[in-house]
């Protein structure tokens, strides 16, 4: 294209035939000092006209074209006056460009867009004496795959010029200066780029550039609280996902499986198992607080996301919420993987001070694909899975068969050896397997193999002036339970109906529906705006999965079931517990840049979570005594957000300034009511016909304000001095306090810039960086004003309404303060070692603890507990070969935790093998007690069978160790092939120190364990199942997980040009994925990444392995 | 000093700021400058609205104080305190059967150290140290009874109807006497009377038993001169107030206050409550009725007493070392575990003023209340008793005590009034040898408040129990 550039009084000018342009170019364009954008002169030229002049003057031609623009074109009579004409023009719709082209052929009148989107025509002879630069243009491109790289940041000399690449990977700068430039590109995951160019006048200056593939680079931005920043500023580490092409080529079939094992430090603790859309816990560096949320706050493009009915519950402590059986579903579930583009952990206070009120526990930023002007782009996927539950490792189950000496009658469970010879109320006959609920073909709980679907689309696209994205994904899971054909058919023989209904059958499913729109604007020359709505409904089933487990696990066909203890009950398999919840979020963002070294932007945003449990379980037709038994519950939670802030960025010489300030405001309310109903109608399960009903609700309501000023001083872009300052006020805080400023500072140092590094061989990159930072993490109301309980109870000779007060209020709570300090540094060596290593030391005081006044008294929360923690955490990623057609990078991640509670102040100390609080032990630590042994004694003879009274136990409850993993690792390679279309990724991680309650789900609770009955198991055996105590199970739960796997094709373009059926499709890849593969561990138990949680995190293994995933994606771009 | 806006106000301001029209005939600012300065004011607003309504919320928890000032909020508080109270006597009752003669340990499983096999074999160091670090298992539910009380009262004084107001005043206070009258007869001497007091914990001075007692007294005078319109809490009051009257062995004051108590009244807890006398969670674990309890204890099974109902059950229980069989009398005066429970009665009047006449040796007067008791307090009625004679008449007393109080919590105090008001020797009136299960009995006389609890928060106690 024969395209002239002209630049005049901050236009851009080009020549007419410009107007023919694809559209397809409108991004990426930049000039030296034009506030018009190449878009924006594009799009006005793209008008299109419709043109029917017959021999008339240039002047009336002109006229002629922009009445059928619709717009104003002004032009100097005396310039037109040389071309009076004629001039004939016969054109239906064509573009602006091109009908003025037409008219102005032949002359040396040129077009010129002025600011304002004015157009004028003028002689070229005026424009082209003020023209005497050039332009720079070219493609940015993955060194691996030799695709484009979309949204890379270009720069041209040091950030004077700033654009990002267009879907095809182009970028271009107008009316740059003649002479030597710097070229300087990034792009998330790459390695940047930087390069010296030179522009000549009046002339555009080609520049390709390749980016190799890399995870730690300075010059990578993260979006902070203050806006954007790069890397090489911050004196704390932020791990970035790039969540974009992550969840195309690997296993993730939610946000959960896209932040585990990516991040070190940061733990994701899924204790559900096999339970589809279960519960999964977060910690980042561990957990630095005994009774408010531990969970680190989750930001979605600048606005908070609720992450969990966290203000439900009793008294100012947290309330899970926990509602009918089975495991709850963590409502990071409700975020579409697919519509995310980046993930940033911000971890500890250092990082977070910004963040305000509760991100002591660090912060999850995600923030959703941004729409991209271009042509408007197709994308879809399909995804289908297999889940399917492992059986390698199902503890084995037996049945004692024996008869009463008495009576002679069957007994066929409890004839253990304590009855068969301390009480002499049975005989044993047999032992045989019992059914377990993996392995047995008949009576199996849970299917080796369920079926889920995820699909997905997105289109995104329009100019420059109006972007938008669209997706949405439909998800539909089947959780691993099932009946097995015999126990099915037992339980239609046992409840006397022809067809198990699919909530029996099928106890477990997930359904979610959701949609992500994203539309942005520039509102002139600028500012933008954009707004954001997302929609998810979700239907899920889960019902009293390990109870149904348990039932199965001690159902034996034909067992005596008048005996006390025997509890399986055919009945409790109609009991169905669903929730539906539909979540509404949306956000209006605003920015604006009334000089080119101010930025103020805007974020207002709406998060609203309702939801719907029901349970239940119906009347029995045949007890009159068993009246079944209703709950509905209901949750509304809603959190507003508004972030407004003010950055202003110069620089002067050698140095950098950028100052920021901003105000936060975050308002939450969670609303529940929970009806409880038995003595239910004939066939319902609503409460409504229930003759009993009990009511109880749940009400939470606060607001916090914090304001904050941030300054980032940079010397010659080398070193880089942080100082920041918030303060915050919250409706929970006590009356008596008066709020405090949380600082932070920090400090990093880019060594491989400065002069005596530079020539160092193979030290690409090196920087040190330190930061100190306070944050605050405030009580819930509860906690400040005390606790009430009412209700409707039998009083006083009647059912009355009463209040109660059951836990004091303390007007002088204050927030929970944590500090951090945090050193470290990165490096990339010979442009194939990356490595980043981070030390840091936490103090969190002023812990509000349970103090409990003595007996009687009523408890208050009062700011008196101390924790300490420190830990390490490493990065490194190795490119260990990189050859034309193959590259093999490997990725190791590592931390290391430790933390201790220094000071409890008056609270009770306690210690128990389900979390402990003792001063000088960890938090979430186990303490228990153990048999040491067995005295063979009773009766005189050692007669190999284990009475009660023989078991030596250690009285005195002692640390056994912690309840979660301090020390992970993940080790990560990847191997790219053939120009990176074949790629092949794989990531094991390795958990240890830490204790699980093994296999006492795995028989123990069930009875069914071999050492029960046999009197040769050995006497220690004997004596757990005796005791039937589960912390006798606890156990190393150290253990190694093959955690993903991944084969990644890029469809040869030939085959897409076959398209025998006319699909069209201009990208297509195909992924072969599997997640949790298989487990090596010395865990006596099923699975000890399967656990129950609670604050501390109960050590309870659940009795379902981990799922195995096995999926097959595809991605098409149209 | 930044004045302060109404919401309105600063309502109105932002609305005309956003829709500010261009003025005809007046140079126009640029539309960037137009945005800067109304995006500043608006902050600025926005920062003012944070000092002052930003950070407000209408409802920031479910009950507030200020939701319950109405007449039926000061009803409810004092229901309130009245299920507090409820919950609080069950554990107590089943506590103090076990420590005395009432009622018998089982335990299917040998040598599984429970609570109730240290309170029954009066294992007091034992069980202080079960409960070290945890609530004082009968001192923390009776203060409790105060607390409750005490956090109600100022509400209820505030805003109960003038025609109530007395009524519900002094039906706290009878609660609260009972509270401190059942510390003091069944805790060993040193224990705290903690409260709440101006919303704050309140720690008090060790108490004598004696010392206790007076406070009770004091406790319920409040009760009574606020009652004076209500019969049923008065007599409630005016029992407990004998009861604790009886324990100082003022009798004639004690007869002088429950003399206007007629015999059929009854004060109960409510049903529903978990008492725990019955067996019904774990039938082959039934509540044993004590029978000749450590040879002192009375034959409260054997003696076939309409008063203690029991049934004869024969089961495989284990006991000792060694697996037996064994029997047992299950209670049935409660028929579940939902069953009210009396608190105060009239029958507890005549059988105070019957031990004000035995003490003012007045045995016609004595004999004629007890009998007239066994007339018209159960049916069918039973037959009179005679003078055994001043030998025993005491002991006829306590045993017409023990029947017609049996499980009401009131035996602890009998047992302890007849070593100090009526100097028997401790092993004459509590179990002493071998308990059942092969351990000796202890020597306390009285259960323990658990130490570790009660000084942790309390800077006066700094001393376990006082000698009795």
């Amino acid at each position: 294209m024969n395209s002239r550039v002209v630049v005049g009084f901050a236009a851009v000018i080009l020549g007419a035939h410009l107007g023919a342009r694809s559209a397809t170019a409108q991004q990426g364009v930049a000039s030296a000092t034009s506030p018009i954008t190449m878009a924006e002169h594009d799009a006005i030229l793209a008008r299109r006209v419709t043109v029917d002049v017959e021999r008339v003057s240039v002047r009336r031609a002109i006229d002629a074209i922009a009445a059928s623009a619709r717009i104003r074109i002004q032009y100097e009579a005396n310039a037109l006056s040389a071309y009076a004409g004629p001039v004939t023009l016969h054109a239906a719709d064509i573009s602006l460009g091109a009908a003025l082209e037409r008219v102005l052929s032949g002359t040396r009148l040129r077009v010129v867009v002025l600011p304002g989107l004015r157009v004028t025509v003028a002689a070229a002879d005026d424009a082209e004496s003020v023209v005497m630069n050039g332009g720079v243009s070219g493609h940015v491109l993955n060194a691996t795959t030799k695709q484009p790289i979309v949204g890379a940041t270009v720069m041209l000399d040091d950030s004077t010029h700033v654009v990002r690449t267009n879907t095809d990977g182009t970028y271009r700068f107008l009316n740059i200066a003649a002479g030597p430039h710097r070229l300087l590109v990034r792009s998330v995951g790459f390695a940047r780029q930087s390069r010296m160019i030179t522009v000549s006048d009046d002339q555009t200056t080609t520049v390709d550039i390749v980016l190799e593939s890399s995870v730690n680079t300075l010059d990578q931005v993260v979006v902070t609280a203050t806006g954007e920043q790069r890397i090489r500023e911050l004196g704390h580490v932020v791990a970035q996902i790039n969540a974009d092409s992550l969840v195309q080529n690997a296993p993730i079939s939610s946000v959960i499986d896209l932040l585990q094992s990516r991040v070190p430090g940061l733990q994701v603790l899924t204790g559900s198992g096999g339970v589809a859309g279960g519960n999964a816990t977060l910690r980042l560096r561990g957990q630095s607080t005994v009774n408010l949320d531990p969970e680190p706050i989750v930001i979605v493009d600048g606005v908070r996301f609720a992450t969990k009915n966290l203000v439900g519950g009793s008294g100012g402590s947290l309330g899970y919420d926990n509602r009918g059986p089975g495991q709850e579903r963590n409502w990071l579930y409700d975020i579409n993987p697919n519509d995310i583009e980046t993930v940033e952990v911000v971890k500890g206070p250092s990082a977070s001070t910004l963040y305000g009120p509760d991100a002591a526990n660090g912060v999850i930023v995600i923030t959703t694909k941004r729409p991209t002007a271009g042509n408007t782009e197709f994308k879809w996927y399909a995804r289908p899975m297999a889940n399917e539950e492992p059986t390698t490792r199902a503890a084995r189950g037996y049945q004692a068969w024996g008869h009463d000496p008495n009576t002679g009658e069957l007994v066929a469970s409890n004839c253990t050896l304590v009855y068969q010879y301390a009480y002499h109320v049975c005989v044993l006959d047999s032992i045989t397997v019992a059914p377990t609920v993996l392995q047995d073909p008949l009576y199996s709980m849970v299917s080796t193999t369920s079926p889920g679907w995820q699909y997905g689309a997105s289109v995104s696209g329009g100019v420059q002036a109006v972007r938008y994205f669209l997706s949405g994904n439909y998800d539909s899971q089947t959780g691993a339970m099932h009946l097995g054909p015999a126990l099915a058919q037992y339980l239609k023989d046992q409840l006397g109906i022809g067809t198990l209904s699919d909530a029996i059958r099928n106890p477990n499913t997930l359904r979610d529906i959701g949609g992500h729109a994203t539309l942005s604007a520039d509102v002139g020359s600028r500012g933008s705006i954009g707004v954001t709505a997302g929609y998810m409904q979700t239907d899920h089933r889960r019902s009293d999965m390990f109870g149904a487990i348990n039932q199965v696990q001690t159902f034996t066909p034909g067992r005596d079931t008048s005996r006390v203890g025997d509890w399986f009950s055919a009945r409790s398999f109609l009991g169905t517990t669903t929730e539906s919840a539909s979540r509404v979020d949306g956000s209006i963002n605003a920015t604006y840049r009334p000089l080119t070294w101010l930025t103020g932007t805007a974020v207002f945003g709406l998060d609203l979570a309702p939801s719907i449990l029901h349970s239940g379980l119906p009347a029995a037709t045949t007890d009159p005594y068993d009246l079944g038994y209703a709950v509905d519950s209901r949750r509304s939670v809603v959190a507003r957000t508004m972030n407004l802030g003010l950055t202003a960025a110069t620089h002067p010489g050698l140095l950098s300034f950028r100052t920021s300030v901003g105000l936060q405001y975050i308002y939450q309310h969670m609303d529940g009511l929970d009806v409880t109903a038995d003595n239910l109608a004939p066939g319902s399960i609503l409460v409504s016909t229930a003759g009993h009903q009990s009511v109880y609700q749940l009400w939470s309501e606060t607001a916090s304000l914090g304001t904050y000023v941030e300054e980032v001083l940079g010397v010659r872009d080398r070193l880089f001095l942080t100082g920041s300052l918030r303060i915050d006020g919250s409706t929970s805080y006590g009356d008596d306090y008066h709020p405090t400023p949380f600082p932070k500072v920090g400090v990093s140092w880019i060594l491989s810039d400065e002069p005596l590094f530079r020539d160092i061989p193979g030290l690409s990159e090196l920087r040190l960086r330190s930061s100190y930072g306070a944050s605050s993490r405030h009580p819930t109301s509860g906690m400040k004003l005390g606790q009430q309980y009412g209700g409707a109870v039998y009083v006083d000779g009647s059912t009355q309404t009463v209040f109660l007060r059951s836990q004091l209020g303390n007007p002088a709570l204050r927030p929970e303060r944590g500090r951090e300090t945090e050193y470290g540094m990165d490096a990339t060596l010979f442009s194939r070692v990356n490595v980043g290593l981070t030390w840091y030391d936490q103090r969190t005081r002023d812990q509000l603890l349970y103090v409990q006044n003595g007996a009687g008294l009523y408890p208050t929360y009062e700011n008196i507990g101390l924790i300490s923690g420190h830990g390490f955490e490493a990065t490194a990623t190795v490119t260990a070969v990189n050859v034309p057609n193959a590259r093999a990078d490997i990725t190791v991640a590592y931390s290391h935790h430790t933390d201790k509670l220094l000071d409890a102040g008056s609270a009770r100390q306690y210690k128990s093998s389900y979390g402990s609080l003792v001063v000088g032990y960890p938090m979430g630590a186990a303490f228990a007690t153990t048999i040491t042994g067995v005295a063979d004694t009773v009766g005189g003879v050692a007669d190999h069978i284990v009475f009660p009274e023989e078991i030596i136990r250690d009285t005195v409850l002692r640390y056994r160790g912690v309840m979660y993993p301090p020390r992970t690792l993940t080790v990560a390679p990847t191997l790219a092939l053939f120009g990176g279309r074949l790629r092949l990724s794989t990531a094991f991680d390795r958990q240890t120190d830490f204790v699980v309650k093994g296999n006492y789900q795995g028989c123990a609770s069930a009875g069914t364990c071999l050492a029960a009955f046999d009197k040769d198991a050995p006497l220690l055996a004997q004596a757990m199942t005796i005791t039937n105590n589960d912390d006798d199970f606890l156990a190393p739960g150290d253990f190694t997980r093959w955690r993903e796997a991944t084969v990644s094709v890029d469809v040869p373009q030939r085959f897409l040009r076959l398209d025998p059926i006319h699909l069209r499709f201009s990208q297509a890849s195909i992924n072969v994925q599997g997640r949790n593969l298989r487990l090596w561990t010395h865990f006596n138990g099923i699975d000890p990444e399967s656990r129950t949680d609670n604050l501390f995190r109960d050590s309870m293994a659940n009795g379902l392995a981990q799922t195995r995933v096995w999926s097959f994606r595809v991605d098409v771009t149209p | 000093m930044i004045p302060m806006l109404s919401p309105s106000d600063m309502t109105s301001m932002i609305v005309r700021l956003l829709t500010r029209h261009r003025s005809h005939g007046r140079t126009v600012r640029p539309a960037s400058r137009r945005l800067i300065s109304r995006t500043t004011v608006v902050g600025a607003i926005a920062l003012t609205m944070g000092c002052s309504g930003l950070l407000t919320v209408t409802d920031p928890t479910l009950v507030q104080d200020s939701d319950l000032a109405n007449a039926a909020g000061a009803n409810a508080r004092r229901l309130g305190v009245v299920s507090q109270f409820d919950a609080s006597i069950s554990t107590a009752f089943g506590q103090i059967a076990l420590f005395t003669d009432e009622r018998m340990y089982d335990t299917q499983f040998p040598l599984s150290v429970t609570v109730n096999q240290l309170l029954d074999t009066r294992d007091t160091a034992a069980f202080q140290t079960y409960y070290a670090g945890s609530n004082d298992p009968i001192l923390g539910p009776l203060t409790r009874i105060l607390s409750s009380s005490s956090v109600a009262l100022p509400g209820i004084r505030a805003d109960a109807p003038a025609n109530v107001r007395n009524e519900y005043v002094a039906h706290l206070y009878a609660l609260r006497g009972f509270a401190i009258v059942q510390m003091a007869e069944t805790l060993c001497p040193g224990f705290p009377i903690n409260d709440i007091r101006d919303g704050a914990p309140y720690y008090s001075m060790p108490f004598s038993t004696d010392s206790a007692f007076r406070y009770a007294v004091a406790t319920l005078d409040t009760a009574l001169a606020a009652g004076h319109d209500s019969t049923r809490f008065l007599n409630l009051a005016r029992v407990l107030k004998g009861r604790a009257l009886t324990d100082l062995g003022e009798w004639a004051l004690a007869a002088q206050a429950v003399a206007e108590v007629p015999t059929d009244f009854t004060y109960q807890t409510d049903e529903g409550y978990g008492i725990p006398f019955d067996g019904s969670t774990f039938p082959r674990q039934p509540q044993a009725v004590g029978n000749r309890d450590g040879g002192a204890g009375l034959p409260f099974a054997s003696a076939n007493d309409p008063r203690v109902p029991s049934v004869f059950v024969q089961m495989r229980i284990h006991r000792t070392a060694d697996t037996v069989s064994d029997s047992l009398h299950k209670q049935l005066k409660y028929e579940s575990n939902q069953s009210p429970v009396t608190v105060a009665s009239g029958v507890e009047a005549r059988l105070i003023e019957a031990e004000a006449a035995l003490n003012a040796n007045d045995p016609t007067t004595w004999l004629t209340k007890l009998n007239e008791l066994r007339d018209v307090a159960i049916a069918p009625v039973m037959p009179h008793l005679v003078d055994p004679g001043s030998a025993t008449r005491v002991d006829t007393m306590f045993k017409e005590r023990a029947f017609w109080l049996y499980l009401t919590g009131h035996r602890l105090g009998d047992m302890r009034r007849l070593i100090h008001k009526y100097n028997r020797a401790v092993n004459t009136v509590y179990p002493s040898g071998t308990h059942p299960l092969g351990i000796p009995y202890g020597p306390a006389t009285s259960i323990p408040f658990i130490f570790s609890n009660a000084s942790q928060y309390n800077p006066h106690i700094t001393k376990g129990c006082a000698p009795e």
